[in-house]
């Protein structure tokens, strides 16, 4: 179900790219030159992200990382920057994206708390595997300082404000042993063959915001590669939310190429 | 946010596993098991039993390690294996608890100390001479995990010895988070308290694990929670050695199915009615394997149709009157009464005295619970339960 979401939003953005194109086919008007000439620029971006959501630092209960995957994470972004002088400037983005993942780890004594039903909670301790899917998709704002190092090279920083548009994070926990309420209580086994599966999608918070950290290199006249790195600064799970004890910050890595008009 | 530190960032995203920190400590303080080697094992009613495995739950915290009635037990070292890293200690002495010889003729106490200290659980050993108890009347119980569910024991005359024969699954349920037990407390009954075993949902998680209903039961002998998620079946260990043999059981009850049958998928049955199930079954507790002779246990996979079943007392599912909400209400117990016959080998009089057999009374508020079937809101109720035995 997200996932149909996220492809039919790759669509309409990849549209938008195209049709973006065809209009940047036809000579610069007048209006790109006019505000180009007055310091504003605007590029269209696509790039692919990775990364995870993740603790920091890892909490000690988390024992071995046994695979990670990152998926197909896409980011679309139509931007403007307005130069401030001949170093500095402003870069306002609207962008949409996926940040996707798929872990697998080897947990000790992890605090959980599962809701079972309505009012029913169960809580506990797990030694033992723990999967984890991670496929959410946000309309974000970055509102970043770029600073102009050479004529190709540029580089930026600041704050980006996400809103979560749809969220999936989900997994199961399996071949280990559940502490029923405390490390004293029942020993309860879950294996391979039997999983218990959990989804947490409904907790995930909708406003997020991190800050954006990136360099772009003008590689043709109007093409340029860039890398961005997100960083949370807020936790993908309120503050009351104990299932998880840990703050869970979205971590990506992007990777792309901009189209300059 | 430093440049250094975003960097440092940017290199952990990818090989995550980088930043592993040390192992936590452990948090358990189990025994999970108590072993008698060579030198102690001679006191054990069956001393091919030398490795006694401990349920992780509360029950386990009263450990009865069964004797020979004729052992002296006035200098006994047991051995214990611990969860990882734990520590065992004597409360009486202070001592390091592992191997150290006790004067056992009244119960030792221990403490279980977790690896990162900050966890302690509280053991009591006995040794006991095998018990035989035949009336019940379900006044003797305490409450265990914090006071959430009930666990019924036996008493007898004169003695502040409490006999920990009966087992339910509520350690079990208690994994599911819900409050409404399938083993409780039923203070009206036909004299003074009552056990009602009840049909419950486990929700979501116990769909989810294709458990989705819980049958009220209670039963001689232990309950291992571990078991109860994998290996459901496994998790019910029936039967306590028994030197009588069983004429017939009676007793009285009430029953009130639920509305609706439901499936291990908890799929409605249709024309399917839910019933109780009561029964005595002995059985042969030891086996000889290659010279050697090995204890026997039956658990919820075969304890109607192992082929060491040497005589039952059971009635066709059609037998149990169904009452009304009212009559259960009123107070209006129907009695049961079932004989006991015997079959396969039969019941040998010496191996009888030697408590070399089982018996194994159980009750449950569906009959194909162990198979996750049944209706919720079945209700077994219980009470003045006897075992009639020859002399």
């Amino acid at each position: 179900m997200a996932m149909t979401k996220n492809i039919r939003l790759i669509l309409i953005l990849g549209i938008l790219l195209i049709s973006a194109n065809a209009f940047a086919q036809k000579e610069r008007n007048l209006g790109i030159i006019k505000s180009a000439l007055n310091g504003l620029h605007y590029s269209v971006r696509a790039s692919y992200g990775l990364g995870g959501v993740s603790p920091v630092p890892l909490p000690s209960e988390i024992r071995e990382i046994n695979s990670y995957r990152p998926l197909i994470g896409i980011a679309l972004e139509g931007t403007i920057e307005k130069d401030i002088n001949k170093w500095l400037g402003i870069h306002v983005g609207l962008r949409l994206e996926n940040k996707t993942m798929a872990t697998d780890a080897l947990v000790k004594g992890y605090k959980m708390e599962i809701q079972n039903g309505p009012g029913v909670t169960v809580k506990g301790y797990w030694t033992g595997n723990v999967k984890t899917n991670v496929k959410n998709s946000y309309i974000s704002l970055p509102i970043l300082v770029t600073f102009k190092l050479t004529p190709r090279w540029k580089m930026r920083i600041g704050p980006y404000f996400s809103y979560l548009l749809s969220g999936d994070f989900s997994g199961s926990v399996y071949d280990g042993y559940l502490r029923e309420g405390s490390p004293t209580g029942p020993k309860v086994i879950i294996d391979a063959n039997n999983p218990a599966s959990y989804d947490f999608s409904e907790e995930l918070v909708r406003n997020n915001w991190g800050l954006q950290y990136g360099i772009e290199w003008r590689a043709f006249s109007h093409l340029n590669i860039f890398a961005d790195l997100q960083w949370g600064m807020n936790s993908a799970f309120p503050k009351d939310f104990d299932t998880i004890s840990f703050k869970m910050f979205p971590i990506y890595a992007n990777l792309g190429f901009a189209y300059a008009f | 946010m430093k440049i250094s530190k975003l960097l440092c960032m940017m290199i952990v995203v990818l090989p995550l596993t980088s930043c592993i920190q040390d192992e936590p400590l452990n948090m358990e303080a189990d025994i999970e098991a108590v072993i008698f080697d060579k030198n102690n094992n001679h006191v054990l009613l069956f001393n091919n039993d030398s490795v006694i495995e401990i349920p992780s739950d509360d029950a386990g915290l009263n450990i009865s390690v069964i004797k020979n009635p004729q052992a002296e037990i006035t200098n006994i070292a047991p051995i214990f294996r611990l969860s990882p890293g734990a520590r065992i200690t004597h409360i009486e002495t202070g001592k390091d608890g592992n191997r150290l010889p006790l004067d056992f003729t009244k119960p030792q106490k221990y403490k279980v100390t977790s690896e990162d200290g900050k966890w302690e659980r509280y053991y009591t050993l006995s040794f006991d001479n095998p018990s035989i108890f035949t009336d019940f009347n379900f006044e003797h119980y305490e409450m265990l995990g914090n006071g959430k569910y009930i666990s019924y024991y036996e008493v007898k005359e004169n003695s502040p010895q409490k006999y920990y024969i009966w087992a339910t699954g509520n350690p079990g349920y208690s994994m599911s988070g819900g409050s409404n037990y399938p083993t409780q407390k039923y203070d009206r009954g036909v004299n003074g308290n009552a056990v009602v075993l009840k049909t419950v949902s486990t929700g979501m998680f116990g769909s989810a694990l294709k458990m989705p209903i819980a049958a009220g039961n209670l039963f001689f002998g232990s309950f291992d929670s571990k078991n109860a998620v994998t290996a459901p079946l496994a998790a019910t260990r029936f039967g306590i050695p028994f030197n009588k043999k069983p004429v017939k059981l009676t007793g009285y009850y009430m029953y009130i199915p639920g509305e609706q049958m439901t499936d291990q998928n908890n799929q409605p049955i249709e024309s399917m009615t839910d019933a109780p199930d009561i029964y005595v079954v002995m059985y042969e507790n030891s086996e000889i394997v290659d010279g050697v002779k090995k204890s026997v246990m039956l658990y919820g996979n075969n304890i109607l149709n192992a082929s060491n079943i040497v005589g039952r007392a059971r009635k066709e599912e059609g037998y149990y009157q169904t009452s009304t909400r009212e009559q259960i209400y009123n107070g209006e117990w129907n009695t049961f009464s079932i004989d006991f016959t015997e079959e396969g080998n039969g019941i040998d009089m010496e191996k009888l005295a030697n408590y070399e057999y089982n018996l194994a009374l159980v009750f449950t508020s569906s009959i194909y619970g162990a198979n996750f079937q049944g209706a919720v809101g079945s209700e077994l109720y219980i009470d003045n339960v006897k075992l009639i035995c020859e002399e």
